[in-house]
C-alpha cells in the first residue's frame, strides 16, 4: 500500500474494524491455529490493513480453512499454490497488501518449488506457515516437516527424510529475505515476529510451530 | 516461365542461418509487394541436423506452403537427396553452391537474379538486418547474384498487389502477442516450451512499451496460478504453453472453473505423447484441451486457422474469458505459431480492451449471486466493502464454503447456465463455397492448406471451418445435411473433431488424417480427394 493510502487509514485508526466473518472456526478444541488466527487479526489491526485493500491467499489444509473466518478479499487456492497465486495478485496490483497462508504440507511439500522461487525473486508477499509437522486434514500422514523416524499412518516404519528447516533453506536461497521459525505458544515472540513480518518490504516467511492436538506425536 | 505461385526451399544444417536467410528472402518478397506463407522444419538441437525453410509466394494471397518446390537450395552437398519427391521436372536444384562465407546470402542473391528483382532493395534489407556484418553478407549475396546471371529472370511474377508499406511480417506467436496486447491484456506468464516460446519472447520484448507484466516463473503450474491471481486482481491474463506444460496447468483450469476467474490459455500443439516431437506440428491435443480440468464446468476452446486469424481470435478469446468468467483455450499448433506471412501491420490497429461491468456495492453484495446468464458481477480488490472469497471449495453466493446440498446444486446450475451465453458469444463456423456437392469439415491449420488446394483447382468440395471447437455450434448438422458426402481433415491420428461431430449427429464418410509431425500440403489434399485416389489415405483406427 502506498504511503498516501496508509495516511488515509490512519484517520480511521480509532474506528473498530471487525476482520472476522460470521463463521465459527471449525478447528479442534485447543488447536494452535486459533492462536495464529487471533494474532494475524491483531497484526492486521495494528498495521492498519484495510479489509478492502488486503488480499489473503490460503492454501489447502486445516489452516487454509481460515479463508472462511477472515473478512478481507481472499482466495482459497489449490494445495501448494498459495504462493504463486499471491505473487500473481501482487504483481497485478502492487498497491494491495498480500499475504499467503498455508501449512507445512502445502508450503514445504506440494509447493516447495514455488517457495524457493519466490524467495529467490524476493517478491513482496508475506507468507505465514502453520507448521504442525503433519498432514492433519487428511487425518495425520507425514509432512516434509515431520521429524525423522516418526511413525505415521503413511509411514508405519518411521519417516526416512530429514525434516525441512525453513530458516536454513531460505537463508541459503536468498539471505536478504525475512524468515523465522517459532513456537506458537511463545506468544510474545509470535507478536514481535508478526510485527517484523508485516514491516518487511520484500519476501518474508513466518514458520509457526505447534503439535496437532488430534494426530500429533509429542516430540 | 510465368507462374502465379512459386515456392523456394533451402535445406542445410542448423547454424547456417537457414531460417534467418530464408526469412530475409520472404521479407524481400513482401517488400516487392507479394504475398507469402512460409514453413520451417528443424530438429530439436542447436547445431547440425537437417533444417529446411520454404516459402510460397504469389501476387494473390497464399494460405499455405506448397509441397512441390520451384527453386531448391542444398547448403550441404547431399541434402537435396531426401527432397526428391518435392521436385518437378521444372525445379531448379542448386546442389553445389559457389563458395562463400554466408551461403544463405548466396541463396538470396540467386533468388533475386532468378526473379530479375530489385538489387538495391535486397541490399538495403541485408544492411538493415546485419548492420554489423554488412560487407561479408553483401559479398556472399553478389557471388550468388553473379552465379545465377545466366538464368536471370527465368521466373516472372507480377508483384505490387498489396501496399507493402502497411504490411509487416508476423508469425502466429507474434500475432498472439499483438492480439493479447490489443485486447487489453495486462499479465502474461509462461515457461519456455516449443512451439509456444515465441509468444513469451515477443511479449517480454515489448512488455515495458505495452504496459504488460511478463513473467517466466519456475514452472507451468506457477505460471497458471500467477495468472489466476493476477486476473482476480483485475489484470486480464494469459498463459502460453504446449501440450506437456498444459498438462501441468489443468488443475488451474479447474480452479478457474469453480472460482469463475477468466484466464486465457494459449496452447500451441506439437506431436505427443510426452516429449514427442518438440519442433514439429500436430492437432492431437484438441480433446485433451476440451476435457482438461476435473469436474463439470464450462470452458471454451477456439482454434485459429492462420496468423491473421490468431490475432483476431486472441482478442475475441481474451474478451470471452472476461465476459464468461471462465477459462478459454486458444488452441494453435506449430505450423501456425512458427510460420510467418505478410499481414497488415498490427501496430496500426486500435486496441479494444473489454469493458467489464463491475458490481455495484450494496450491503448485501454477493459475488456469486444467481443471475440469468450465470455470470455475476465481481468486484476488484481495492473496492471498499466489496470483499469476497474466491474459493476452490464449493461455496455459497458470497464465496464461503458450503456442503449444503441445495446450495451445491444451485451453484453448479449457475455455472452451467453460462453455456447458453457462451453459445451466443463464441465465433461461428465459416462456410467457404466452392461449387461443392461434398463438404470438407476441418479446423485449425489444415484449413489454410485446403483453401490453397481450392486455389490450385480442387473442385466439388465446400469447406466448413469450425472455429469454436467447444461448445460445438448446433448449426453444423443442418449445414452438413446439404451435402452428399462429409470429409473430415485433421492433423492428428484419432480424429478429434471427427469424434466430436458424432456427438451432434454428424457422421463423416471419410476421415483424412496425417500424424507424422508434418503438416498437410495442398497437393496432398488434392490427391487424397481425387477420384483416382486408391483410398489408402494414412488409414487409422480413430475413435469409433
Amino acid at each position: 500500500m502506498s504511503e498516501g493510502q496508509r495516511g488515509l487509514t490512519k484517520m480511521n485508526k480509532n474506528k473498530i474494524v471487525n476482520y472476522t466473518t460470521t463463521i465459527v472456526p471449525t478447528w479442534c478444541p485447543g488447536c494452535g491455529n486459533y492462536l495464529i488466527l487471533a494474532n494475524i487479526i491483531n497484526a492486521l489491526k495494528q498495521h492498519n490493513y484495510q479489509k478492502h485493500n488486503t488480499v489473503i491467499v490460503y492454501d489447502i489444509g486445516c489452516i487454509g480453512n481460515m479463508a472462511d473466518f477472515i473478512d478481507t478479499y481472499g482466495i482459497h487456492s489449490l494445495h501448494g499454490r498459495c504462493i504463486p497465486t499471491a505473487v500473481g495478485v501482487k504483481l497485478a496490483n502492487p498497491n494491495l497488501d498480500v499475504l499467503a497462508i498455508g501449512g507445512d504440507g502445502g508450503v514445504y511439500g506440494e509447493g516447495l518449488n514455488h517457495l524457493v522461487a519466490s524467495a529467490r525473486s524476493n517478491y513482496p508477499i508475506k507468507v505465514i506457515v502453520s507448521n504442525n509437522f503433519l498432514y492433519s486434514l487428511t487425518t495425520g500422514q507425514a509432512s516434509p516437516a515431520t521429524p525423522k523416524g516418526t511413525i505415521t499412518k503413511s509411514t508405519p516404519g518411521g519417516t526416512i527424510g530429514e525434516p525441512v528447516n525453513p530458516e536454513r533453506l531460505l537463508k541459503a536461497v536468498n539471505p536478504s529475505v525475512f524468515v523465522k521459525s517459532l513456537k506458537a505458544s511463545d506468544i510474545p515472540t509470535l507478536k514481535t515476529s508478526l510485527d517484523t513480518l508485516f514491516k518487511t518490504k520484500g519476501f518474508g516467511l513466518l514458520d509457526i510451530e505447534f503439535n496437532c492436538v488430534s494426530f500429533g506425536k509429542s516430540k | 516461365m510465368s507462374k502465379n505461385v512459386l515456392t523456394i526451399k533451402i535445406a542445410g544444417p542448423a547454424g547456417f542461418g537457414i531460417k534467418s536467410g530464408g526469412l530475409l528472402i520472404s521479407q524481400y518478397l513482401q517488400k516487392l509487394g507479394l504475398y507469402f506463407t512460409d514453413y520451417s522444419e528443424y530438429p530439436s538441437l542447436v547445431r547440425g541436423g537437417h533444417n529446411t525453410y520454404q516459402t510460397t509466394f504469389s501476387s494473390t494471397p497464399t494460405y499455405s506452403v506448397s509441397q512441390k518446390v520451384d527453386i531448391f537450395f542444398s547448403l550441404k552437398a547431399d541434402f537435396w537427396q531426401s527432397h526428391q519427391q518435392e521436385f518437378t521436372p521444372d525445379t531448379l536444384i542448386y546442389k553445389d553452391l559457389p563458395q562463400s562465407d554466408h551461403p544463405n546470402m548466396t541463396c538470396f542473391g540467386i533468388t533475386v537474379a532468378l526473379l530479375d528483382g530489385d538489387i538495391k532493395l535486397a541490399k538495403d534489407l541485408i544492411k538493415k538486418t546485419y548492420p554489423k556484418f554488412i560487407e561479408p553478407n553483401l559479398t556472399s549475396f553478389d557471388i550468388g547474384y553473379k552465379f545465377a546471371a545466366k538464368s536471370k529472370a527465368i521466373f516472372k511474377i507480377k508483384p505490387q498487389i498489396v501496399k507493402a508499406d502497411n504490411q509487416q511480417i508476423f508469425d502466429g506467436n507474434q500475432a498472439f502477442a499483438h492480439g493479447f496486447y490489443k485486447a487489453g491484456g495486462k499479465f502474461y506468464a509462461a515457461y519456455p516450451m516449443t512451439p509456444a516460446t515465441g509468444a513469451l519472447h515477443e511479449l517480454a520484448k515489448n512488455a515495458n512499451n505495452w504496459g504488460i507484466t511478463v513473467i517466466h516463473p519456475e514452472d507451468e503450474i506457477s505460471a497458471a496460478s500467477m495468472s489466476v491471481g493476477a486476473s482476480f486482481a483485475g489484470a486480464p491474463s494469459a498463459v502460453g504453453t504446449s501440450g506437456g506444460g498444459f498438462a501441468l496447468m489443468t488443475e488451474t483450469i479447474s480452479f478457474c472453473g469453480i472460482t469463475e476467474i477468466g484466464v486465457l490459455f494459449y496452447l500451441v500443439s506439437r506431436p505427443g505423447p510426452a516429449t514427442g516431437l518438440p519442433t514439429w506440428t500436430s492437432q492431437a491435443d484438441l480433446l485433451f484441451s476440451i476435457f482438461s480440468g476435473h469436474g463439470d464446468f464450462l470452458k471454451v476452446v477456439i482454434a485459429p486457422t492462420s496468423q491473421q486469424n490468431t490475432f483476431d481470435l486472441t482478442i475475441k478469446a481474451l474478451h470471452l474469458s472476461q465476459a464468461l468468467q471462465t477459462p478459454v483455450i486458444l488452441i494453435s499448433d506449430k505450423l501456425i505459431a512458427e510460420s510467418s506471412c505478410s499481414l497488415p501491420d498490427f501496430n496500426l490497429i486500435k486496441s479494444t480492451p473489454y469493458k467489464e461491468t463491475f458490481a455495484a456495492i450494496s450491503k448485501n453484495y454477493q459475488r456469486y449471486a444467481l443471475s440469468n446468464t450465470g455470470v455475476s458481477d465481481r468486484t476488484l480488490p481495492g473496492t471498499p466493502n466489496g470483499q469476497f472469497l474466491a474459493n476452490s471449495y464449493e461455496h455459497d453466493f458470497t464465496g464461503l464454503s458450503t456442503e449444503d446440498a441445495l446450495t451445491v446444486k444451485s451453484m453448479a446450475d449457475k455455472r452451467a447456465k453460462k453455456l447458453a451465453l457462451a453459445k451466443k458469444l463464441v465465433p461461428k463456423p465459416n462456410l467457404y463455397k466452392n461449387n461443392g456437392k461434398n463438404l470438407i469439415i476441418s479446423w485449425g491449420s489444415p484449413v489454410g492448406c485446403i483453401k490453397q488446394a481450392f486455389d490450385m483447382g480442387l473442385k466439388d468440395y465446400d469447406l466448413l471451418e469450425v472455429v469454436t471447437l467447444w461448445p460445438l455450434d448446433d448449426g453444423i448438422k443442418q449445414i452438413s445435411k446439404n451435402y452428399k458426402k462429409i470429409i473430415v481433415i485433421e492433423n492428428n491420428q484419432f480424429g478429434h473433431l471427427n469424434f466430436l461431430l458424432k456427438t451432434i449427429g454428424v457422421n463423416s464418410d471419410k476421415f483424412i488424417s496425417k500424424y507424422d509431425g508434418r503438416p498437410f500440403f495442398p497437393e496432398e489434399i488434392i490427391s487424397f480427394l481425387s477420384p483416382l485416389s486408391r483410398g489408402d489415405v494414412r488409414r487409422t483406427e480413430g475413435f469409433n
